[in-house]
């Protein structure tokens, strides 16, 4: 039998019985005031004995790590297990709009390992009220500006980016990798265009969806429909923008959230956790 | 009367015989829905939106009909 360790950001060590989170700090990393255990930070390290098999991340605050460390150290709030089938995972992203933009800094803070970001457009004013752009980045292609916001969050992230319009032709050939595809458009009819592409072209795909979100109001309206066996919804299936009706930060980014955990979720395979 | 079901997004929806829709096109006309909007599955089959027309719909069958309108 392999004998039982723990996990000191990351590195397996000797689980020695009794010992305490305290103990371990003392020493593998004296000087940290960050104890995460498992996920969660723990208030009192001196009474945290560590059970084989325990994932304890010690980190000293203002400091920056080296980046081997500061990989494993940013993903430490995670779930326990989820890194390695996040960091094995193609995410394809439709858009980088108000949807797009956010979920793709969503989806490389928690490590997701590759991301296919496409979009055609400019940054221009009035995406600001919705979308993570910076009044700095006017008239930057969406791609690049999105490059650049989430290597600030992550130098590290694998990212392909693709300055064009997505179209039947094309959908298939760009998004071929994917282990899931998320629809981030804002027009209707690229809305359709997509899933139905997705489905019928690329047939083991899951797609990931948005349909009825704009204005503001009650947000239990907003739900993640799955419909059939690779898509999902979100949103109320019925309220569009249009004249009279805007589209805003509080539930765009409510249905961002929703997408990325029903991705989560997927990737996990986990499927029934998304829709309950 | 004899009625005939076909089950749409999770529900059982009953015609009676005589108006059961033939084709899947039918189908979303009597739910007055519009097809230019949607996304179609029949029995598990994505159907493109040119050929809602062409494809037969039967007792049992089931369908997902997903209508995508704008924001984002």
């Amino acid at each position: 039998m392999a004998p039982a360790v723990v996990y000191v950001n990351e590195c397996a060590v000797p689980h020695l019985p009794g010992e305490t989170a305290d103990q371990l700090r003392a020493r593998y990393k004296a000087d940290a005031d960050v104890v995460i255990a498992n996920g969660y930070p723990v208030r009192e390290p001196a009474g945290l004995v560590l059970q084989p098999g325990d994932r304890l991340v010690l980190i000293r605050r203002g400091e920056t790590p080296d980046e081997d460390a500061l990989r494993l150290m940013m993903v430490s709030r995670n779930t326990p297990g989820v890194r390695e089938r996040l960091a094995g995972a193609t995410v394809g992203i439709a858009g980088l709009g108000g949807l797009g933009s956010n979920l793709a800094a969503a989806l490389v803070r928690i490590g997701i390992g590759r991301l296919i970001l496409v979009d055609f457009d400019l940054v221009e004013p009035s995406n600001l009220n919705r979308q993570l752009y910076f009044t700095d980045q006017l008239g930057l292609s969406k791609t690049e500006a999105t490059l650049a916001n989430l290597r600030r969050v992550c130098p590290w992230a694998d990212l392909a980016a693709h300055n064009v319009r997505l179209t039947p032709d094309n959908v298939p050939a760009i998004f071929r990798d994917a282990d899931v595809v998320a629809e981030c458009f804002d027009a209707a009819d690229q809305k359709r265009m997509l899933a139905e592409t997705v489905l019928s072209a690329l047939p083991d795909t899951p797609l990931v969806a948005v349909s009825g979100i704009a204005g503001y109001g009650d947000a239990n309206a907003l739900r993640v429909r799955r419909c059939g066996r690779r898509l999902w919804v979100v949103g109320d299936g019925t309220t569009a923008a249009g004249p009279g009706m805007g589209l805003m930060a509080p539930r765009v980014l409510q249905a961002v959230g929703m997408q990325a955990n029903t991705i989560v979720c997927i990737l996990m395979n986990e499927t029934e956790d998304a829709t309950r | 009367m004899s009625e005939k079901a076909i089950v749409v997004n999770g529900e059982t929806k009953t015609f009676a015989a005589a108006q059961f829709p033939a084709t899947l096109l039918q189908l979303v006309q009597a739910l007055a829905l519009a097809p230019e909007r949607l996304v179609a599955e029949v029995d598990g089959d994505v159907v493109r939106s040119d050929a809602f027309e062409y494809t037969p719909v039967q007792e049992g069958s089931k369908v997902e009909l997903v209508q995508f309108v704008g924001g984002g």
